[in-house]
């Protein structure tokens, strides 16, 4: 990730899941896309996350099939209603720090 | 001008592609199962959507699976922090305990079950007839026998209750436990078979032919089992030297 700390990684998984559910890659390159490519988690960086926010019962996990054979599947990750209200407490967070931020910004030139 | 994603067939063993990666990552990973599975299976499958990402972005097949690789970046410290997820409550406490504590409290916890059995029966078993009875074989016997037992409750401790799938954990996963459990049923056989051969060597003189009847089938008995014994116990104890050299466990 560009800049990240483990807060913050918590926070893009889940906003990137609040558009529905979506398996590890969908969610790195929903990140990528939707940044412009400043934020990119390598699967190596999103695991701990995922597995960490899925502990915590923030997110959801379904196993589901892959293919017609059906034999491979995927983990497909959606927000729960505790999910759903960390990412409203964070993104409250987060706009208050960005709009801090963006005055003294803006105070400095 | 916008890049038009060029669709291209992919080949048909596209599930093998990242096998090797895989299996190398599976077999590092200090996760407990079924977690590692699931971990290396989740894995698979975020690179096959990758690649095939790629592979319809217009990429061949080798830039395809580069490309899908360099997702993947799974450092040491990636590694220590889903490892730290997973990790059971019981191992997070003793990761904190200096490592010499650690073991030995291991040691001591895994050996309790065992101590609290011994317990028990000294308090329900006049143990010291049984060994005053049995003679020093028996001594013998309590020995293999607790020490298969210890094995075996260190490993269902490291196992299943702190969950410890590291390959160094796994290693114990050999055959130790049943050779002395081996060794444990015939040297009961064995004493068992000597005390009678001696009982049988006082019956009155007037009875030559029932004790002689009695005596000698007895012998292939006591012979058999002090082979067989010495011969397990000795190849647990090569075994576990092969081991100790670092053999791979395939070779021995």
């Amino acid at each position: 990730m560009g800049d990240g700390s483990k807060a913050r990684s918590d926070f893009l998984v889940l906003l990137a899941l609040r558009a529905g559910p979506k398996h590890g890659y969908e969610i790195a390159t929903w990140l990528e896309e939707r940044s412009g490519g400043f934020f990119t988690l390598s699967f190596g960086a999103l695991y701990p996350v995922l597995h960490k926010l899925e502990k915590d019962g923030l997110l959801a996990a379904e196993w589901q099939a892959v293919g017609e054979a059906g034999r491979k599947r995927k983990k497909v990750y959606s927000l729960t209603v505790r999910g759903r209200r960390a990412l409203e407490a964070e993104r409250a967070r987060f706009e208050a720090f960005t709009g801090a931020f963006a005055r003294l910004l803006g105070a400095s030139k | 001008m916008t890049a038009v994603p060029v669709l291209r067939p992919v080949s048909g063993n596209e599930g093998n592609l990242f096998t090797e990666e895989l299996v190398q990552i599976e077999s590092t990973l200090r996760l407990p199962y079924p977690a590692r599975a699931e971990v290396i299976e989740e894995l698979a499958a975020d690179l096959l959507a990758a690649y095939r990402d790629e592979r319809a972005l217009g990429q061949n097949e080798d830039a395809a699976r580069r490309r899908a690789l360099s997702r993947l970046d799974l450092d040491e410290d990636q590694r220590r922090a889903l490892e730290a997820v997973h990790a059971s409550a019981p191992l997070r406490l003793l990761d904190r305990l200096p490592p010499a504590v650690r073991s030995w409290l291991q040691a001591a916890l895994s050996a309790a079950p065992l101590a609290a059995m011994m317990v028990f029966l000294m308090v329900e078993v006049p143990v010291n007839d049984v060994l005053r009875h049995g003679g020093p074989i028996v001594t013998m016997v309590l020995a293999f026998g607790s020490l298969g037992l210890l094995l075996e409750m260190q490993r269902f401790f490291i196992w299943f209750v702190l969950r410890d799938h590291s390959p160094e954990a796994l290693k114990r996963n050999n055959a130790t436990p049943l050779y002395l459990a081996a060794a444990t049923v015939l040297l009961g056989l064995l004493g068992t078979a000597i005390r009678y051969y001696r009982f049988l060597g006082r019956l009155p003189a007037d009875l030559p032919s029932l004790r002689l009847g009695l005596r000698e089938p007895l012998t292939s008995v006591i012979i058999a089992c002090c082979l067989a014994a010495l011969t397990i116990l000795l190849h647990g104890a090569l075994s576990a030297g092969l081991r100790a050299l670092r053999v791979p466990e395939s070779r021995i």
